[in-house]
């Protein structure tokens, strides 16, 4: 069967002069008028399908006489074109998919028509998005959503994402109106509507006087209004001196806070209905239509002798699928670690290569109890969610064991108050295990400062006043860390430090006698308890490193020889890059 | 047992494999719960403020108590802090410390601005001082490692200030070689190690926190290992 293309038409020069002067008269006519859906301003010329007859609609312009003609072979084929459910996401966008042409002449764009209904399409109520063909939205740039198969390299892609193009309907100022709708919905009670309206009324009142600084809905002079909020006015520059807001009783202004406070809080609520109304957008079912657009010469996609449609719609999906190698491997040195814990288990004595940093603490606290002088554990800056301040409080737990063993003193440090209160109740702990219950002082284990450098401060002229024994620094730590150890390496005490913010590790290597470097910090709880099944936990970490070492080893030597020989090993690049 | 132990423990692994999925689910439930966890842990966060505080003051009301050694100091404390404290409170607009307009600053901005940030500022200042004494201390060619150390350290910091390129331009006929070298250092060698750590750090996080989830570490909780 002969292969039908669609037709272009093309008006003759009387027909273009008229189209002309009708472009003419209407950049002359209002915007309103002017801005209408590209349906019934272009020449709506229809392609079909492969194989399909070709059907043409009535043209409202002439192309350029310059201008390249679009033809079929200019848009994409019908089957190709479709729409789905972006995967991997919250329920936010669409996939619109198209196969790229045989032709693409120069400045032709693609045009993705959305309309909530069919109808809506013959009425004109739909929204577009515009995309200018380009290697970067080719499906093959996008293998967590459209995978490494040949085919995605010829087809192009966009997200549409519904609530960009029917935004929800954006709350306007608070106003009396508003306030009183808040009233009807009981979100505020008749008294405070009172009051409310009372303040509006006085802002109102001095608003010429103090110009445009004090909107009304926005926050009093002196209030805590967010700027940003959907129900005050944007700031503007401060009035000049000649108008300055009238001085105000202490009631009058303690009545404006309030105000200030009740507009933040309904802002909050309009910025939830906002979100609601955004998903309720995005949840809903669409129609697609895609055009080939070149100048003033629009082309549809076709099948049956109409414009193609497609459906769907975006749904909140359980599984990021992009994240799919991250977890697989996740899982793999988990079950690691687990199986060595289990084989530590039966089989104890497990050999874990020897830390110096551990090695040295009982040495350290020794010197100290010899020295009569108190041991001092730093913690980081890390909170107690963070696996560092986590490792710190496992390690402290062993020390403050030992120093009540020796019958010496220890001093704990902290910049966050969780990590003082479990400090503290693990020191205790640590001291009734060691038969020392009387050896615990709450005094010993104190929040020193929330601040980074007011901390410092005072942790460094403790050090020098005190001139402790042993120095424990472990954790997380920024520009404090150097600060710290260098005082500490002043008093001339045994330092150990441990950190897994590997940009501080040079400063303490420099300045420390011992340092725990990353895992090592990790480790230092099984390390030092010599309990079987930590220590498994230990050689599973090991193995996994072993694991790593050999893939980087493997992938160089194949990615080496793949770009000597040209394999296409994309697909083993994708397997090893972080998705989202 | 169960309450101290048994309960927190079934607490740890709930909740840390709730949160660890979160990274993986990306539906609105996911997020919402972690928004959830979010405010419960600034919740806590405010009340285990209130244990910081009582714990800072009551250490600083015994050393003062008992004219232990600088106790002069922790009057310090309870000045800036009530000070800080008062004038926040008496700042506001009808306090008795206003800052009048919303363009004059109040008490509270001018000891933060005046006092607190001055103050970091010349800690954190005494830092470069520190990092000369460490580089001298370090920075001493005593073996080969020391050595190599040494080479690197001063072709790296060469190659990163200006003089270095003009050195480099009069020594190697307009060639910027010192500061290329110093870029390959940091590039090559440097990132090598940097990922290294970086990757025994991710291992090491994992196997802690499956130590943690399945209740085989506990020394956090107290009461031994």
């Amino acid at each position: 069967m002969r292969k039908r293309h669609p037709v272009i038409v093309r008006p003759p020069a009387t027909w273009a002069a008229i189209a002309l002067a009708a472009m003419l008269f209407a950049s002359a006519c209002p915007a309103g008028a002017a801005a209408t859906n590209p349906a019934t301003t272009h020449p709506a010329t229809i392609t079909q399908g492969a194989g399909e007859p070709a059907t043409t609609a009535p043209a409202a312009t002439a192309p350029a006489s310059t201008q390249p003609a679009l033809t079929a072979s200019c848009v994409p084929n019908a089957n190709s074109f479709r729409a789905f459910d972006r995967p991997s996401d919250g329920g936010t966008g669409i996939l619109v998919v198209w196969g790229k042409p045989a032709e693409e002449p120069e400045g032709v764009k693609y045009v993705v028509e959305v309309a909530h209904s069919k109808e809506d399409f013959q009425a004109g109520k739909f929204k577009t998005k515009e995309v200018s063909p380009s290697p970067k939205i080719l499906a093959s740039t996008k293998p967590n959503y459209f995978g490494y198969s040949e085919e995605t390299k010829g087809l192009y892609y966009t997200v549409i994402t519904p609530a960009d193009l029917f935004e929800p309907a954006q709350p306007g100022p608070l106003t009396e109106l508003r306030l009183k709708d808040f009233a009807d919905q009981h979100v505020i009670t008749a008294g405070q509507l009172k009051r409310a309206l009372a303040v509006m009324a006085a802002l109102k009142k001095e608003a010429p006087a103090t110009g445009p600084a004090t909107a009304v809905g926005s926050a009093p002079a002196t209030g805590s209004a967010p700027a940003t909020s959907p129900t005050t006015a944007p700031a503007t520059k401060p009035a000049p001196a000649a108008a300055k807001p009238p001085k105000l009783t202490p009631a009058e202004q303690a009545e404006r806070e309030w105000y200030a406070r009740l507009a933040a809080y309904l802002a909050t609520l309009d910025a939830d209905a906002v979100e609601a109304e955004t998903a309720k957008i995005n949840a809903a079912p669409y129609f697609f239509r895609l055009a080939g657009k070149l100048g003033d010469q629009t082309l549809y996609v076709a099948r049956d002798g109409e414009p193609a449609v497609v459906q769907a719609g975006a749904e909140a999906n359980l599984f990021k699928w992009g994240k799919l190698n991250n977890l697989v491997l996740a899982l793999i040195f988990s079950a690691i670690v687990v199986t060595f814990i289990e084989i530590a288990k039966r089989r104890p004595g497990l050999f874990i290569r020897k830390i110096g940093g551990l090695e040295a603490i009982d040495e350290a606290i020794g010197r100290s109890t010899e020295m009569d002088r108190p041991v001092y554990f730093i913690h980081g800056s890390g909170a107690v969610s963070d696996l560092s301040a986590i490792a710190s409080v496992n390690i402290l737990s062993h020390i403050a064991y030992r120093t009540a063993e020796h019958d010496s003193r220890i001093h704990v440090m902290n910049q966050d108050p969780i990590v003082t209160a479990v400090s503290q109740e693990v020191v205790q702990q640590a001291c009734t295990r060691a038969g020392r219950p009387d050896a615990y002082n709450p005094d010993d284990v104190s929040l020193v400062a929330y601040e980074q450098f007011a901390f410092v401060a005072a942790v460094s002229g403790m050090m020098v006043r005190r001139q402790p024994g042993a120095i424990f620094i472990l954790g997380y730590f920024g520009a404090e860390s150097l600060l710290l150890a260098e005082t500490g390496s002043s008093t001339g005490a045994i330092q150990v430090a441990g950190t897994d913010a590997y940009t501080q590790l040079p400063f303490f290597i420099t300045t420390c006698d011992y340092t725990l470097m990353g895992e090592e910090l990790y480790a230092a709880s099984a390390y030092l308890s010599r309990e079987p099944r930590l220590l498994g936990g230990l050689r599973g970490q090991d193995v996994g490193k072993a694991f790593i070492m050999a893939a980087l080893l493997i992938g160089t030597i194949v990615l080496t020889l793949a770009a000597a020989k040209g394999w296409d090993v994309a697909w083993l690049r994708g397997l090893l890059k972080a998705g989202n | 047992m169960i309450l101290k132990r048994t309960i927190p423990l079934l607490i740890v692994l709930g909740i840390g494999v709730l949160a660890f999925m979160q990274d993986y689910v990306p539906h609105p439930w996911s997020s919402a719960f972690r928004n959830e966890m979010t405010t419960w842990t600034m919740v806590i966060g405010g009340f285990a403020m209130f244990l910081g505080v009582y714990s800072l003051s009551h250490m600083h009301i015994t050393k003062i108590r008992r004219k232990m050694p600088g106790w002069g100091y922790s009057i310090f404390v309870f000045i800036g802090a009530i000070g800080m404290i008062a004038a926040y409170i008496f700042s506001d607009s009808i306090g008795a410390l206003s800052a009048g307009t919303k363009d004059e600053m109040s008490l509270y901005d001018w000891g933060y601005n005046y006092i607190l940030i001055p103050c970091s500022a010349t800690v954190f200042s005494i830092l470069a001082f520190y990092m000369a004494s460490a580089a001298f201390r370090t920075f001493r060619a005593r073996n080969l490692a020391a050595g190599l150390l040494l080479a690197a350290a001063i072709i790296v910091m060469f190659g990163r200030v200006p003089v270095g390129e003009t050195v480099s331009g009069w020594l190697f006929n307009d060639r910027m070689v010192i500061p290329n070298l110093s870029k390959a250092i940091m590039d090559y060698p440097n990132l090598a190690a940097k990922r290294g750590i970086m990757l025994g750090i991710a291992l090491g996080a994992i196997s802690q926190s499956m130590r943690i989830l399945l209740g085989i570490e506990r020394s956090y909780m107290g009461g031994g290992d």
